[in-house]
């Protein structure tokens, strides 16, 4: 891989068959002395010649401003935003980005040319691997601009990375809460207890019983209070607890979970061997805990741990 | 990059299809027309009302019948008119099914290649326009299907007609520079059914009525000497020698080979008359010239392999003549003295021993009333004609016997073919060697390209006879005595007021619409401005092969190269021309946006100062930093980035030449700007 930006360009096959094409003409046109046919060969070779210079042209002075990434679920797919910046004086049409190594699934919005001097926002899907975080390394922008026989493209090396979490996946019913269950608060007890965390304000939609009325009595803002252990009210999704299945059918099942939980609106906090994603209500809290399932160490990156 | 092609696409995909098909509707049999239109209205009704398209057994099946069908018409698929029926048959099959990105372009191919196959029946001036038309539809189309913006603004086709203006020039180039291959001949497709004009035997007591039509059969330039008056100009075409009963003239059998004193010798002599000659194809072997030419020759030397002299000051071709061809013709204004071989003299007296009684007698007793030279000889029988009252018709209706004495003693009407057969009969009957030749008689001059138009309707035939005093052929035109209206008026003098013609009038002079009305005069006029302009463009279609391509590069001072030079040339100027292309965008991009390309340089310089901007941080929050960090330039610091933003993100100015002149400003600007060292206190 070369420099970034570097612009490359070959025929695509719709180029090789035009050319193919052009050499029948010609060969047409010396066989019948036909100079009409040989000019239309002509006509059409500059035409190539020229598209091959507009198809480099396009992807010139085209930069990326920014990326980010939407995580997606393992087999589906994951979104990217690309901010492309046309710093040239004539708009670019047809742009694709691609990241290296990820299959391109299909343009969520776009469509719209890019007009000189400005920034677009390419909205793109591409199929998501396996869990896991990994890093885009590189982006390629190609275009195949303006009449398709040519495809040109060049690289931008980006220091982001995409998420992929498991795919949700399993049958299990969603686990009681810790204050129905028998072992619950005992269980809690025993890693240390019921610790109050503190206070944080109010917002619509927390539940009720997590208010701190006597606070408010006292004349304070609407408070809710926080644990450490998270809301004792919370289900909690043990990745221990669920027996009988292998690692990566346990995270789907968590992750599906997490997902249903999600849905319903209910306080869940994640447990998993070696971390804990405490009940939290804020919007973070589904995102915390599906990258901590996507990054579940794996057998063959015992290494590259979480994070 | 593959989307599948929309509403509008599908919509242009039809146009595009029905654009390329209509030229050869007239072409093809009719049911592959019929099919093909059926198809298209088919896809325009699923384009507009939502019509079912056809499903994938349905189509499959139809492509079958479609090469069935062609296979049944023609016993083969190669070819070129069964190929193009093939063509036309699945281009228009294929718009039923253009829903993905490849279909899309397999017809953007089928179409470019549909137009070749109209190329190749007709090279005509309009059709070079068509072709300028087609090719600018079809990229448009390309373009369309490429560029993913539904909207189609002023603005978003400019690429469009950048793409096709900037073709233009390395089309020229490529056409002028790029090496041609004389591959020899005109190959051709079947002749067309229905050809009028030029015949090379002649039957004409079968003859009802003359049909000849007013298309042209060649056009003349005369490049050197002395043109002769339209009176003269005679094109010799073919010699008929072989007398089959009187009125009957054919070629069959031996031409009778020319003694060594003959024509042989006198090859080179009297090339006086140079004409350059465009014959249109005829699907005959005969080239046409001025009488009497003593050589042709094409420009180019594997062509010239292919020209057949032949007895008489005849020339002909290897194949027959099935595309428009330019030649060179050498004539002299009178045959060259020269001697008769025995073998002539037999062949050319040779006659059917059924002429009949009466006609020998006629023969006899107009030969005794003459001195016994051929001149004389000829004299007396056109004088027989005169006293006869013979007239010229293009109705002559068919003879009832078909014999000559039929024609001499009964019907006494006719046109130039009954006439040179007699007359050649009679002076056979004499014992005076004579011949018929066929070929054409006058033209019109076209003053706008200033050449002659010899048209099918001027086809003529007339005799020659041997002087035996004089030691050479002389022409006789019986027609020119009995009708010299057809000569000084040419084919359709009978349409062109016979009693102007009588008056004195030039031809010529009554067809431009002498006398007429202004409509009349402007028709005529445009008609030849029409065919100068299109003559013209054929002759520079026809001039440009292999050969000239060779002279116009030896008067660029790249004369005497092979081909392969040729070659290295054309990789050389594409060469240039891509450094050329690539200088001035290299120039362009450094113009491009002088507003980035000054901020960049100021962020160099403030990095060059140690003070680089970091990548997440904006134009604001790094001038805050480098204010803080350098305190006594923070005015300019300041200045200079709210410049930049007003220039990039703000609406600085609403005329963008005011904003590009600005842009440039500020480039000076941070050009000039330095970081001064001066006060480098710690930042905090």
């Amino acid at each position: 891989m070369g420099r970034d930006g570097k612009i490359y360009i070959i025929p695509t096959r719709f180029g090789f068959v035009f050319f193919a094409g052009i050499v029948v003409m010609l060969l047409v046109g010396a066989t019948y002395a036909n100079n009409l046919v040989n000019m239309l060969a002509f006509f059409l070779l500059a035409i190539a010649l020229v598209a091959m210079i507009q198809t480099h042209n396009n992807l010139k002075n085209v930069r990326i401003q920014g990326v980010s990434a939407e995580p997606g679920f393992a087999g589906a797919t994951i979104t990217l935003v690309t901010a492309l910046e046309n710093a040239g004086n004539d708009t670019r049409f047809n742009l694709e980005v691609r990241p290296r190594r990820l299959k391109f699934e299909r343009e969520t919005e776009n469509l719209q040319p890019l007009p000189a001097r400005s920034v677009l926002r390419l909205k793109s899907a591409y199929r998501a691997g396996t869990r896991g975080r990994y890093p885009l390394r590189s982006l390629k922008v190609s275009t195949v601009f303006p009449v398709g026989l040519f495809y040109a493209w060049t690289h931008f090396s980006r220091e982001e990375t995409y998420l992929v979490y498991p795919t949700p996946k399993g049958d299990r019913p969603l686990p009681e809460t810790e204050l129905d269950s028998a072992d619950g608060p005992r269980a809690r007890a025993a890693r240390g207890g019921d610790d109050f965390h503190g206070h944080r304000e109010y917002r619509p939609g927390d539940p009720a019983r997590r208010i701190d009325w006597k606070a408010f009595a006292r004349g304070r803002p609407l408070l809710v209070k926080e644990f450490d252990e998270g809301d004792p009210a919370a289900v909690v999704f043990d990745y221990d607890h669920l027996h009988g299945l292998d690692r990566e059918a346990r995270l789907s099942q968590l992750a599906a979970w997490v997902e249903l939980a999600k849905r319903q609106r209910l306080t869940y906090a994640l447990r998993l061997p070696h971390s804990l994603v405490p009940a939290r209500d804020d919007h973070r809290h589904y995102e915390r805990c599906m990258e901590e399932l996507a990054l579940f160490p794996k057998d063959d990156d015992n290494g590259r741990a979480a994070g | 990059m593959a989307a599948p092609p929309g509403k509008q696409i599908q919509l242009l995909l039809l146009l595009v299809v029905g654009f390329n098909v209509i030229p050869h509707t007239f072409e093809l049999p009719p049911w592959v027309t019929a099919t093909s239109i059926t198809f298209l209205l088919w896809t325009s009704l699923h384009l507009f009302k939502n019509v079912a398209l056809p499903p994938p057994w349905l189509r499959a099946l139809l492509v079958a019948c479609g090469v069935g069908g062609v296979f049944f018409q023609w016993q083969t698929i190669l070819g070129q008119e069964p190929a193009t029926a093939l063509l036309v048959y699945l281009a228009s099959l294929k718009t039923l099914e253009a829903t993905r990105y490849r279909d899309a372009m397999i017809i953007v191919f089928t179409s470019y290649f549909l137009l070749m196959a109209h190329l190749l029946v007709s090279q005509s001036l309009p059709s070079t326009l068509y072709m300028g038309l087609d090719v600018l539809l079809v990229t448009s189309l390309m373009f369309q299907i490429h560029k993913r913006d539904r909207r189609a603004s002023a603005r978003s086709f400019r690429p469009a007609m950048r793409l096709l203006a900037v073709s233009l020039p390395v089309w020229i180039f490529l056409f002028v520079a790029f090496p041609r291959f004389s591959t020899g001949f005109w190959r051709l497709s079947a002749p067309p059914s229905t050809l009028t004009g030029f015949s090379d035997e002649m039957s004409p007591g079968d003859v009802e009525r003359l049909i000849g039509s007013e298309d042209p059969a060649f056009r003349v330039t005369f490049t050197r000497g002395r043109p002769p008056s339209p009176e003269d100009m005679y094109w010799r075409g073919a010699i008929l020698h072989v007398s089959e009963g009187g009125l009957r003239w054919s070629r069959e059998g031996r031409e009778p080979k020319p003694s060594r004193l003959g024509e042989t010798a006198r090859r080179n002599q009297g090339r006086s008359v140079v004409q350059e000659i465009v014959l249109e194809p005829n699907y005959k072997k005969w080239l046409f010239a001025l009488d009497v030419p003593r050589d042709i020759g094409f420009g180019d030397p594997v062509k010239n392999t292919q020209v057949r002299r032949r007895p008489g000051w005849v020339f002909e071709t290897a194949k027959d003549v099935g595309a428009r061809v330019l030649y060179e013709a050498f004539s002299s204004s009178e045959h060259p003295a020269q001697s008769l071989s025995e073998e002539e003299r037999r062949a050319y007296t040779q006659l059917p021993p059924d002429v009949g009684q009466d006609v020998t007698e006629l023969a006899a007793r107009l030969d005794s009333e003459t001195d016994g030279s051929a001149r004389a000889r000829a004299d007396r029988v056109l004088k027989f004609f005169d006293d006869e009252g013979f007239r010229y018709t293009r109705e002559p209706g068919a003879l009832k016997t078909g014999r000559l004495s039929e024609f001499l003693f009964e019907t006494k009407v006719g046109f130039c073919e009954h006439f040179a057969a007699s007359f050649s009969s009679l002076m056979r009957l004499m014992r005076v060697p004579a011949r018929v030749v066929v070929g054409f008689q006058g033209g019109v001059y076209n003053g706008f390209g200033r050449y002659l138009i010899v048209r099918n309707l001027d086809a003529h035939a007339w005799s020659e006879v041997w002087d035996e005093s004089a030691g050479h052929w002389r022409r006789v035109d019986p027609t020119a005595t009995i009708a010299p209206l057809r000569i000084r008026g040419g084919g359709d003098f009978n349409l062109v007021e016979p009693n102007q013609l009588r008056d004195g009038l030039s031809a010529d002079m009554i067809r431009s619409g002498y006398g007429r009305g202004w409509a009349t005069r402007w028709t005529w006029r445009a008609r030849l401005a029409w065919d100068a302009a299109a003559s013209r463009w054929n002759n520079f279609l026809l001039k440009y092969d292999f050969q000239y391509q060779q002279e116009l590069l030896a008067k660029l001072g790249l004369g005497g190269a092979s081909r392969w030079i040729f070659f290295l040339w054309v990789g050389v100027g594409l060469l240039l021309f891509a450094i050329a292309l690539q200088a001035i965008l290299r120039f362009q991009a450094k113009r491009e946006d002088p507003l980035l390309d000054g901020y960049h340089r100021f962020c160099a310089r403030c990095e060059a100062a140690g003070l680089p901007r970091a990548a997440t941080e904006g134009p604001l929050a790094f001038a805050r930093r480098l204010s803080r960090a350098r305190p006594g330039q923070s005015r300019e610091i300041e200045a200079l980035t709210a410049e930049f933003i007003a220039l990039r993100y703000g609406r600085a100015a609403t005329d963008p030449g005011e904003t590009r002149k600005r842009a440039k400003a500020f480039r000076k600007r941070s050009a000039a700007f330095n970081l001064r060292n001066a006060d480098r206190r710690p930042a905090p």
